[in-house]
């Protein structure tokens, strides 16, 4: 069982009341208090510590002779190999993020385990079935992508929705004042989406620029109102200016600064641990009181002064947003606030903000007990060989429905998907010794197709790439690491190695086949072992497996994908026009050869 | 080739997705889902709000919380105007930290309403051991669990509240000091009467009942006794992988979601849904109805598998024993009179004759009532008296 949260404390009782003989648990997350209302094998005294080890305790309690072991660790562990996945049954993922899937996923099919997936937010919730050669596994169709992003010039000059306001007081303003701006943008699309957005994004580049110099004005008594007149005066007066950007848009407003502090005379502030300070609107005084304080110099509750501190022990420190840290919640809830108010749209409390800056999913016990019953009735079909009358179902609640549960059969696998439908192998080799060449020549090209035991290799023939987790290591054109140790490529226990074959002469023994790594210590040399099943289906078309392309993966954090490397090159793509290359990444010196 | 269906749903619980799950049914839901706390004196209509905001479509997560807004504006007009009994106490900041999670999905009101509720469980089973973990985690008020049997072996296989050690002793005091592990704010108490000597009028104490694995006679007895003190009733029993859910809000006032009219003005406003009793159900006619595709999604088959059992229940005291050869030939007997009395073709539950059998393995064990089958992944509603 893969996650120990909400589905997982559900579904571990499930398991220990069962009788399901030999469990273990793997989740590197510990135990918070807004964890406690649905994930009950959990208490408050239980708050900080792992969530694997204590639902193993809890569970235990239930059924005493039950068999449970539990990892405080990430699944993406070295030690979590395909060896490890292959000595279960069955693998039931209860997690809430979708590399953590695709690691299991790919896992999983590597070492031939079924996978019952699931997930949860609010009253819906979802189990399926993923099987190699089965049942689709879960990247043979592409998903949509999972964070929404926005456009920039809707976040920096044209905002008509809430979330736009908040957007640009979590990634914009609050990484210019307190974080590195250079990194990930977040939910800010920076792509020019059209010509005359070139000019606006010129401006807004002149206008960040400007943010980061005031920037040096940390500590100073008037921060707050520089940093105040700059973005919600300064900076509006240049967007009014934009006379184009106003006709299909409401004017925004300007704040006057000592207009706004004027009209604060007299004002106390509401306790800010009160059930109203989180759950109410703030007015304007409220507001701007709660702003300033957090670049109030010399105050233990301004972000600057935080800032300042960790800086005297590391000058490049910089701080990052997160939802459940008060100060920087309430910076956010203030300055989109005030934003809000320039351009005319209503405010929200800091309840809401909290929701929308820190993608929070709604969350309760009845829809994980739920799909955690789901799971074990699959769990029970697929030990009991029925895999056959599985189906992938959905929970839906609400309104005049009158179905609760809806399911669908299983879809076959993407006969291109080079997740599954791969050679899969676990090669067993001592990284230390070993080389790319010992690999290429020995493992992958010797040997003879589709025959021969773990000693002798795959007999792939023509012209061979191999991509690591770093990217195209080796191709015909690129042989520049053969030489080289696997170690020293990084190849280690626990790496995967994607190789392709582009034989003329015969199509259908072209196939992608992924390797993993597993080092063997005390093997000698070039020495190594393929275990794993040496009949492969060849690839239906014929570029070569680019690793887990897919066209809406852009965004993800992808943890096999052949990214742009300063060592790989871009894989190559044949369109049956003889050895063209086209090389585009800037990193890389080469020419462009055709 | 992929089917699309899978496309259209949310994938749930990825980090990263920003909305709240589908705003119109979590509100509608919340309003159903029972656990408002039923106070007919103090329920007005909501103020009907004119949106003022901009012309964009706002996402489902904003919906929601706009309707969440309204919700708390309506309940604290409500709370304005109740004169209260002074049961009203508001939630703390611990308890909203707590609760944080759920409270964003049903809304602030809904949360306080849940936190003055008394509810009563009756029949310690394993399905009410579920039901008190989820509404004792969720934060109500109070919480009855009612039973007089002492617990036995083979309760700890379906019961995680209960240990060896419990066997012998009554099952709703084992079972209670344990839930209340999992938030010591709701007051939890043990009952250990049976329901016959406790009489009708314990039902009154409490602002919910729900029996579980319960007789058709006391399902009938207790569902009476709710309906004339205006308490919402529930009866659920599990068995095997069969279970059905019934439900009885007699005359629910619930909010209904913001539509946008043709103005692109939102309106609030109020249903009404109506709820047969438990007999009345038990005696629905289904007028000779031709049993198509369409009468089959209406209504499930097994809802007449429960009809069977409950008749032969209330002709033998006891249901069916496979091991009884007798036993066949007179749920055939039960069977065929019980369809003729609902004037539904005897022929709909032949396909079904082995979940009788099923059915009668089992110790015992919607508008209005669901049917679920586990193995089938099958949770259907059916409408009927």
């Amino acid at each position: 069982m893969v996650g120990a949260g909400g589905i997982g404390c559900e579904l571990l009782k499930n398991l220990v009341m069962s009788g399901f003989g030999h469990i273990e648990v793997v989740d590197l997350d510990t135990i918070d208090l807004s964890n406690l209302n649905r994930q009950f094998l959990f208490q408050s005294q239980h708050i900080k510590k792992s969530k694997a080890n204590v639902a193993r305790e809890s569970a235990l309690r239930f059924n005493p002779a039950a068999d449970v072991k539990s990892h405080h660790a990430s699944i993406f562990e070295d030690r979590f190999d395909i060896g490890w996945f292959r000595s279960f049954d069955v693998v039931l993922n209860a997690l809430d993020n979708v590399a953590a899937r695709r690691h299991v996923n790919m896992m999983c099919m590597a070492a031939n385990v079924p996978l019952i997936e699931s997930g949860t937010a609010g009253y819906h919730g979802q189990v399926s079935i993923h099987k190699r050669g089965v049942a689709a596994c879960y990247d043979c169709f592409p998903k949509p992508v999972e964070r929404k992003t926005y456009p920039v010039c809707t976040i920096r000059s044209t905002p008509s929705e809430p979330i736009h306001c908040i957007v640009w007081a979590k990634n914009y303003l609050y990484s210019s004042l307190f974080g590195n701006p250079e990194d990930d943008t977040g939910e800010i699309d920076n792509a020019q989406r059209s010509e005359t957005e070139a000019n606006e994004i010129k401006e807004l580049k002149v206008e960040a620029e400007a943010l980061k110099k005031l920037r040096e004005n940390m500590g100073h008594a008037d921060y707050g109102k520089m940093v105040f007149e700059k973005v919600f005066n300064r900076d509006i007066q240049r967007l009014l200016g934009m006379d184009d950007l106003w006709k299909t848009h409401a004017r925004p407003t300007p704040l006057d600064f000592d207009a706004v502090r004027a009209a604060m005379a007299g004002f106390v502030p509401a306790d800010p641990a009160s059930l109203a300070f989180d759950q109410t609107v703030w007015d304007l005084s409220m507001t701007v009181h709660v702003f300033l304080e957090r670049l109030a110099a010399a105050s233990a509750k301004a972000l600057s002064e935080r800032l300042l501190e960790h800086r005297k022990a590391d000058a490049a420190c910089a701080l990052s947003f997160d939802k459940d840290d008060e100060p920087s919640l309430n910076f956010v809830t203030a300055a989109a606030n005030l934003r809000a108010r320039c351009f005319h749209i209503a405010a929200r409390s800091r309840f809401d903000v909290k929701q929308m800056a820190g993608n929070i999913i709604p969350a309760i016990a009845t829809t994980n007990a739920i799909v955690a019953g789901m799971i074990v009735m699959l769990a029970f079909k697929v030990l009991a060989g029925a895999i056959g009358a599985c189906k992938n179902t959905f929970v839906q609640y609400g309104g005049e429905r009158t179905h609760l549960l809806s399911s669908e059969p299983f879809a076959p696998p993407s006969a291109d998907c080079s997740v599954c439908s791969v050679g899969s192998f676990v090669l067993r080799i001592n990284t230390a010794t070993a080389t790319l060449r010992d690999v290429v020549d020995k493992v992958v090209a010797s040997g003879t197709f589709g025959a021969g035991s773990g000693r002798d290799g795959l007999g792939l023939c023509g012209e061979i790439t191999v991509q690591s987790n770093a990217g195209l290591i080796h191709d015909v054109e690129f042989d520049d690491n053969l030489g080289m140790r696997l170690d020293e490529l990084g190849i280690r226990h626990g790496s995967k190695l994607s190789i392709t074959n582009e034989d003329d002469a015969d199509a259908s023994r072209n196939v992608a086949v992924a390797l993993f790594i597993e080092h063997w210590d005390t093997a000698a040399g070039a020495e190594f072992e393929l275990v794993g099943d040496r009949s492969i289906k060849p690839r239906p078309n014929h570029t070569h497996a680019a690793a887990g392309a897919h066209a809406a993966g852009a965004k993800r954090p992808v943890v096999d994908d052949a990214a742009a490397d300063p060592k790989g090159k871009r894989p190559r793509v044949d369109d049956g026009i003889d050895a063209a290359i086209v090389l585009d990444d800037d990193a890389d010196d080469d020419v462009a050869v055709l | 080739m992929p089917t699309t269906r899978s496309k259209s749903r949310r994938s749930p619980a990825d980090d990263g997705a920003s909305e709240a799950g589908n705003g119109g049914a979590s509100s509608s839901a919340a309003g159903t889902s029972g656990a408002t706390a039923r106070t007919p004196a103090k329920r007005k209509a909501p103020p009907a709000k004119a949106a003022g905001r901009s012309k964009r479509a706002a996402t489902a997560g904003e919906q929601q919380q706009e309707q969440r807004q309204q919700q708390q504006q309506h309940a604290a007009d409500e709370d304005r105007g109740s004169g209260g009994d002074g049961v009203g106490a508001q939630l703390t900041v611990e308890e909203a930290k707590l609760y944080d999670r759920q409270i964003r999905l049903w809304g602030m009101a809904a949360q306080q309403r849940m936190r003055n509720a008394r509810i009563l469980v009756a029949g310690c089973t394993g399905l009410a051991n579920e039901i008190v973990k989820n509404i004792v985690l969720a934060g109500v008020g109070a919480v009855t669990v009612q039973d007089d049997r002492a617990v036995e072996a083979r309760d700890l296989g379906a019961q995680f509240f209960l240990r060896e050690e419990d066997i012998g002793k009554n099952r709703a005091e084992c079972a209670v000091p344990r839930a209340q592990q999992l938030n010591p704010r709701v007051q939890m108490r043990a009952e250990t009467r049976a329901l016959t000597e406790l009489g009708d009028d314990f039902v009154g104490g409490f602002d919910l009942v729900c029996v579980t694995g319960a007789d058709p006679a006391t399902l009938t007895r207790v569902d009476e006794a709710a309906r004339a003190r205006g308490i919402p009733f529930w009866g659920a029993s599990v068995l095997g992988t069969f279970g059905f859910v019934f439900s009885d809000l007699q005359e629910f006032r619930h909010a209904v979601p913001q539509r946008a009219g043709e103005d692109g003005k939102q309106t609030a406003g109020e249903a009404v849904q109506s709820f047969s009793s438990f007999a009345a159900m038990r005696a629905a006619k289904f007028g000779h109805a031709k049993v198509d595709r369409k009468f089959r999604r209406r209504v499930h088959p097994q809802f007449f598998g429960h009809l069977v059992l409950w008749a032969f229940w209330t002709k033998h005291g006891r249901y069916p024993d496979a091991a009884r050869g007798e036993d066949a030939a007179e749920v055939a007997a039960v069977k065929a009179s019980t369809m003729a009395a609902a004037e539904c073709d005897a022929g709909f539950l032949d396909d079904d004759l082995e979940l009788l059998k099923a059915l009668s393995r089992s110790e015992a064990a919607v508008n209005s009532f669901v049917v679920y089958d586990a193995w089938e992944a099958v949770a259907q509603v059916v409408r009927a008296g």
